[in-house]
């Protein structure tokens, strides 16, 4: 194969070119996107919360999910902090409420549904989808266990399921996606008794929780968590009590997750791809050089040689 | 015999005659002439339109009546506001309250109905129940505290 010095000169200055610029102008295309307009999301009110435990009863049922050990009337499990489990897309954990210790705080815990999902950029085979609708969704099918959506999750939510070493799967919350297709509304919101867990678009959401807060300023604090934190969750929460005292994350970042690590992911098939060539064309070229010029000197001693 | 008969059918007459007057002092099922629609009178209410889960609540509206400082306290679209106790309008037993109630109450289920996702802000009728009565009953300590009380306070699980 033969490569004249114009061509090759020309293949470098493209490869260097999009090895410098690609990230930059991958996270200009993503960066214009400011998620799916009339998604859905669900806004969770601390206040009226009163620790029922009808939501992850009706997630069990609507989910097909195991029966529990410990029925969902029995209080005995808020005596630990729970997390969501492959039998358990959601969960109910209890706080002390120090103003008012008669009325303790429930929080419910399950997926966020993030504006831009780190479990999604963290996968490697593209097993998470965010969807039109807001629901993040996963493709069990795909999934083969590496579980980087659990370490990628800020919110601790992805579960993994132990039961088959074969079918390695990841399992969470997926807003009863099908339910909402079909018009219904996700389980935990319809079996609410109190409405605290609210359905609905998240526009139409991010109003209402802000006119609650407005209204009531003495019951809120004036923070819509999910509104800016880590780019925007679609599952939103207004609270009497700061967020931090019921285990919420406070210290995440406004811009979504991937952004963090965005520059560097790029640029890994960067690394693996144009690095070898670029270097190795270098490398070749200059080994290429030093043999010419051996040879070269060679030629001339041994000419002197013989003039001698 | 023949007066003893005759005894026994003029108890039961008067017994016919005196019992509508009665009426209304435990329940108001098949009490006086049907009542408008909208209109609860006060007795025990059984509510039972979201009767999936749990069997239907038994509600005593007297006993609510006697604690309400208004009427409006639990029906809020009601005229009173908040200046007229309930006991200033109304008797508290049915017969009468029907005389004297001069507006219809509306029934919570005439606004509220299912969820409607493109409200958000607008609760649905099990809300509507439960908000109302948590506005009391929380602070009393019957909710909020155990997820076995729903069923020890208020409804009865279903069996099977």
């Amino acid at each position: 194969m033969s490569l004249d010095r114009r061509q090759f000169l020309k293949t470098v200055s493209v490869l260097t070119g999009s090895a410098v610029l690609g990230p930059y102008t991958s996270a200009l295309a993503s960066g214009e996107f400011h998620g799916w307009p009339d998604r859905y999301g669900m806004l969770t009110d601390f206040t009226e919360c009163v620790g029922c435990r009808s939501c992850e009863k009706a997630c069990n049922e609507v989910n097909h999910l195991p029966q529990p050990e410990v029925p969902f009337d029995d209080k005995s499990v808020f005596d630990t902090q729970r997390r969501p489990t492959a039998h358990a897309y959601t969960v109910v954990n209890r706080y002390e409420n120090t103003g008012d210790p008669g009325k303790p705080i429930y929080r419910k815990v399950q997926c966020n549904h993030c504006n831009e999902p780190a479990c999604a950029s963290a996968c490697p085979i593209h097993a998470y989808t965010k969807t039109p609708e807001g629901p993040v969704l996963y493709n069990e099918n795909l999934c083969f266990g590496c579980r980087y959506c659990m370490i990628a999750c800020p919110f601790y939510v992805p579960a993994y399921d132990y039961a088959s070493a074969f079918e390695p799967r990841i399992v969470k919350c997926v807003m009863c996606y099908d339910r909402i297709r079909e018009g219904k509304i996700p389980g935990c919101a319809e079996a609410c008794p109190t409405q605290s867990v609210t359905f609905g678009k998240r526009s139409d959401l991010l109003k209402l929780a802000a006119e609650k807060i407005a209204k009531d300023p003495e019951r809120y604090i004036d923070h819509i968590y999910g509104e800016r934190e880590a780019g925007g969750t679609g599952w939103l929460y207004i609270s009497g009590v700061p967020f931090e005292q019921l285990g919420f994350s406070t210290d995440l970042p406004e811009k979504p997750m991937v952004e963090e690590v965005k520059g560097f992911l790029s640029s890994v098939p960067v690394v693996f791809t144009v690095w070898p060539a670029l270097f190795g064309s270098i490398y070749a070229a200059s080994r290429h050089h030093e043999a010419y010029t051996r040879e070269e000197m060679q030629h001339q001693s041994k000419e002197g040689g013989k003039e001698k | 015999m023949k007066k003893i008969v005759f005894c026994l059918m003029a108890i039961c007459l008067v017994l016919l005659l005196v019992q509508p007057l009665c009426a209304g002092s435990d329940s108001n099922a098949g009490a006086g002439p049907a009542a408008p629609s909208g209109v609860s009178a006060p007795g025990t209410i059984l509510l039972d339109s979201l009767s999936r889960i749990y069997e239907p609540v038994n509600f005593n509206h007297d006993m609510h009546t006697s604690v309400a400082e208004h009427c409006s306290q639990c029906h809020h679209e009601h005229p009173s506001a908040k200046e007229v106790t309930c006991t200033e309008c109304h008797s508290i037993t049915a017969t009468d309250f029907r005389r004297s109630a001069k507006t219809g109450f509306i029934a919570c289920r005439s606004c509220h109905a299912a969820i409607d996702p493109a409200q958000p802000g607008f609760p649905g009728l099990k809300a509507a129940y439960h908000r109302t009565c948590f506005q009391c009953h929380r602070d009393m300590g019957d909710v909020g505290l155990d997820p076995l009380s729903c069923s020890m306070k208020c409804h009865a699980k279903k069996k099977g």
